[in-house]
């Protein structure tokens, strides 16, 4: 037995902690529950990115707490933790026996728990069924709008013109909003219900469908992110149009673009042209909640390299698919209805709403992201940076963006804080914990797991979230599910951030934890995709779909698997990757 | 002319058209709202192969398609023997029945089968248990318009079951009636109180299997979930078919058990014929 095996932690156990990562639990109540390591953040997560997220979830749990789900978030040694658990935890005997109970029979446990999540279930369908009936009008006529009265609230305070106490009053209703916007986020929830209900019912009624097939019919829509992308390529043209741009753009790293098109006079009507691009879809983070990292519009080099390779493509990456993608859909469309012809009336109706829930809950997905995730955090970093800025030029701080190491309360502060000394602290505290590797797991092991997750967690591991996966770890070959159809061979890029896209090469196969919204032209570069986390609704299965390369999601392993280089063999069909033997790729070699 | 139209008074003869087409021309006739076809006759199918006829049938589909503004003509086509539907015998499922045929040429193909299948073995032996004649097959087709069935119901006009005749039983089910007769899924139950038309009796059941017209013929599939244990009639629908039977009841001087059908909310009177077998 190893030496991890022989410290498994048992359940209902304290779980040990590596020396270097010793916890002093704020509330011991919480060294009671099971806290995961929240793996959108690899690294330490600083203070106020830290109180953002955290706001915003308080408002997303809504929907899981409303069915006896309580989710809280912590951050402890840097790292943020997840804790996903009943609301109100049972006492303790009662967990205790519950173990036991799991432990003694079983099958009672297990009846005792699908009825559990039989309740949770018939609770989540009850509230969603109702707004999927009604998709279009919720999301546009309940949802949306309320989205866009905070984005205008944002962009009609006049940061500059406010003095540091209006900021201070400002950031705490910022704070207020983030929560609200959680709230509106955890609501689009029915999104993922909307296709996971259509492609359960399209997979009943069609014997031998798969999946992927039930998806097709939801496929080639338009959306914010691709409008955005279209823009960008018009923009490719008029490049191409003024030959002192096009030589620029051509020449130059993409960092070194704007410079260069503002010394000259020829550039200017373009300059004016990407700065209108920049402020209308560059109001996005590289990352959800990087907050602390720049966006487009400070800076723009991301866009400008998509531009760069955009100047190569005869028509918009989004639109050279979208074609087939439209006839495939409708094609598909023409044929389920041909089939359901003769079907009683409340299938065919039944049918009718939720595949045009499923379309609009399609578009959901990616447009949510652009008003919430990409526009409403570009916001509140505006915004925090306006506050730190200030700290700086009156020397409170050392710079702008050391604001993202205090915590809120400690912004609201008037002057008494030493808030260089406790920024130093906090950089070296985060810097400390940079080189070890977090536990995945902390606190108490549960005393037992929930065996049935109900239609909220099937729902969840369809999106971003994925499933556990189950398959045994291997060397050379990961399985997952199957998110985008297709067999296809190319080398492994492992991608960790868009600071590193432009390592991907035209046939590679990229490599990476999960994709974003910002990532999506990549796609138009990758031969397939490959992710460690979601499901067949996430971003990356998606975009796969809709840039016609075979796909595999919710690995756990693949970046941990693969490195730069090795040949993958990606199968979309099946669901695994491996590395191909060289053996396999070439004639036999000479023996000797 | 060899077609005898539904609702024609020649056609109320089961000496010419058979018992069931007889049948239903009578009610077609009188108030009931039928699905439209026409009867090659007795006479006519003893003297000419089928496809003699296909003249007749294809200029008969066009005539149908244009009396009711069809783009297509999607047919059942059922053989009706002259001595069936009698009050001592039932030949429920003895011929063959063909649904979901679209086209002239298909339904002529399917009168074809018919014709064939008044000969085969099975009906021969069927009849012979039942001390009918066995050497001239006396048998007419009928072609109707396949009604696209939201839900089939049988209505007993006694219970079946019990053998009361105070009380209207219904059983129904997902799709068209071939489920429901063939014992193939539990249907809802409903009985209804004649006297004063309260229902008494409400089952629904989990209803697994439905048959459904499709492109390639009518075939069983499963129901899907959402709406296995969803009750396949309101309790507007239950009074609607008791009064039918009730009504039928009175026309025909016995009990009878009535196949009827819903689509797209209208109510069609599918087969009618006395209960033969009751208590």
């Amino acid at each position: 037995m190893s030496d991890s095996a022989s410290q498994a932690p048992t359940a209902g156990q304290p779980i040990p902690t590596p020396p270097d990562f010793p916890i002093v639990w704020d509330d011991p109540r919480d060294a009671k529950l099971t806290w995961m390591i929240n793996d959108k953040y690899a690294t330490p997560i600083p203070p106020l990115v830290n109180a953002v997220v955290s706001a915003f979830l308080v408002g997303g749990v809504a929907p899981f707490e409303q069915v006896g789900i309580g989710i809280r978030l912590t951050r402890i040694n840097t790292y943020s933790y997840l804790s996903i658990g009943p609301k109100a935890a049972p006492p303790d005997v009662v967990m205790k026996g519950m173990g036991m109970l799991n432990r003694a029979a079983p099958g009672v446990f297990k009846m005792m728990m699908g009825k559990m999540a039989g309740g949770m279930s018939k609770k989540i369908e009850a509230d969603f069924n109702p707004k999927i009936d009604r998709f279009e009008t919720y999301w546009l006529d309940e949802i949306l709008p309320e989205v866009k009265q905070h984005l205008a609230y944002f962009e009609s305070s006049d940061l500059r013109g406010m003095s540091l106490d209006q900021l201070r009053a400002h950031l705490t209703e910022a704070f207020k909003r983030t929560e609200r916007m959680g709230v509106l986020h955890g609501s689009i929830m029915p999104a993922l219900y909307a296709v996971d209900q259509f492609e359960e019912l399209y997979c009943e009624l069609f014997e031998d469908a798969s999946t992927l097939d039930a998806l097709r019919l939801t496929q080639g829509l338009d959306d914010k992110i691709l409008e955005g992308d279209r823009a960008l390529w018009r923009l490719s043209r008029a490049a191409l149009a003024t030959p002192e741009v096009r030589a620029i753009l051509s020449n130059h790293a993409a960092g070194e673009v704007i410079p260069a098109l503002e010394k000259s006079a020829a550039c200017q009507p373009f300059l004016t042209e990407l700065r209108a691009w920049l402020a209308q879809y560059g109001q996005r983070l590289n990352d959800a909640f990087a907050l602390d990292d720049p966006s487009w519009i400070e800076d723009p080099t991301h866009a400008i390299e998509y531009l760069q390779a955009d100047l190569a493509l005869p028509e918009p990456r989004a639109e050279m698919e979208s074609a087939a993608l439209v006839a495939g859909r409708e094609k598909a469309i023409a044929e389920a209805r041909a089939k359901l012809a003769g079907y009683p009336q409340p299938i065919i109706e039944r049918f009718e709403t939720l595949l045009k829930a499923a379309q609009i809950g399609t578009v959901v997905l990616k447009d949510h992201n652009f008003w919430i995730d990409q526009r409403f955090f570009y916001h509140i970093r505006r915004l925090i940076m306006e506050f730190g800025g200030r700290l700086a030029q009156n020397g409170t701080l050392e710079a702008a963006s050391d604001v993202f190491c205090l915590a809120p309360d400690e912004l609201q502060n008037d002057g008494d804080l030493p808030l260089k000394a406790l920024v130093q602290e906090r950089k070296a505290e985060m810097e400390h914990f940079s080189h070890i590797t977090p536990p995945e797991k902390i606190g108490t092991m549960p005393a037992f797991e929930m065996t049935e997750g109900g239609t909220l967690m099937r729902v969840m591991s369809k999106g971003e979230m994925g499933a556990p996966n189950t398959s045994p770890r291997e060397a050379d070959k990961v399985k997952g599910i199957a998110g985008s159809a297709g067999v296809v061979r190319g080398p492994a890029r492992v991608i960790h951030s868009l600071a590193e896209a432009g390592k991907l090469q035209p046939g590679d196969v990229l490599v990476a934890k999960s994709t974003l919204p910002p990532w999506t032209p990549l796609f138009a570069t990758a031969s397939a995709v490959v992710t460690d986390t979601g499901g067949v609704l996430s971003h990356s299965a998606v975009v796969a779909r809709e840039y016609h390369i075979p796909a595999v999601v919710g690995t756990d392993y693949a970046t941990s698997t693969f490195h730069d280089g090795q040949l993958l063999e990606v199968n979309g069909n099946t669901g695994t990757v491996h590395v191909v033997v060289e053996e396999q790729v070439h004639e036999p070699a000479l023996a000797g | 002319m060899n077609l005898l139209w539904l609702g024609d008074p020649k056609s109320f003869d089961a000496g010419l058209v058979g018992g069931k087409a007889a049948n239903l021309s009578r009610l077609a006739r009188m108030y009931h709202r039928v699905p439209d076809g026409f009867s090659l006759p007795v006479k006519v199918m003893d003297e000419a192969h089928p496809l003699d006829l296909r003249g007749e049938i294809t200029s008969g589909i066009s005539d149908l398609m244009a009396c009711h503004s069809l783009d297509d003509f999607v047919a059942a086509v059922r053989s009706s023997a002259v001595d069936e539907d009698g009050a001592s015998a039932s030949f429920a499922g003895q011929h063959e029945t063909y649904l979901n045929i679209v086209g002239p040429d298909a339904i002529i193909e399917a009168v074809t089968r018919c014709w064939e299948s008044a000969r085969s073995e099975r009906a021969l032996e069927y009849r012979r248990q039942q001390g009918l004649s066995v050497e001239r097959p006396q048998i007419a087709v009928f072609v109707q318009q396949l009604v696209a069935a939201d839900v089939a119901a049988v209505v007993f006009s006694a219970n079946p079951i019990t053998g009361e005749r105070k009380e209207v039983m219904i059983n129904a089910s997902w799709g068209l009636g071939e489920s429901i007769v063939g014992g193939t899924v539990t249907p809802d139950t409903f009985v209804v109180r004649k006297s004063d038309s309260e229902i008494i009796q409400r089952t629904i059941a989990d209803k697994q299997r439905m048959t459904v017209s499709a492109p390639l013929g009518a075939h069983e599939v499963d129901v899907p979930r959402f709406l296995r244990t969803e009750p396949c009639l309101t309790d507007e629908q239950v009074g609607e078919l008791a009064n039918l039977a009730l009504r039928l009841e009175t026309t025909m001087e016995r009990p009878v058990d009535v196949e009827c059908a819903y689509a797209g909310g209208e109510l069609y009177l599918l087969q009618c014929r006395p209960i033969t077998a009751l208590k």
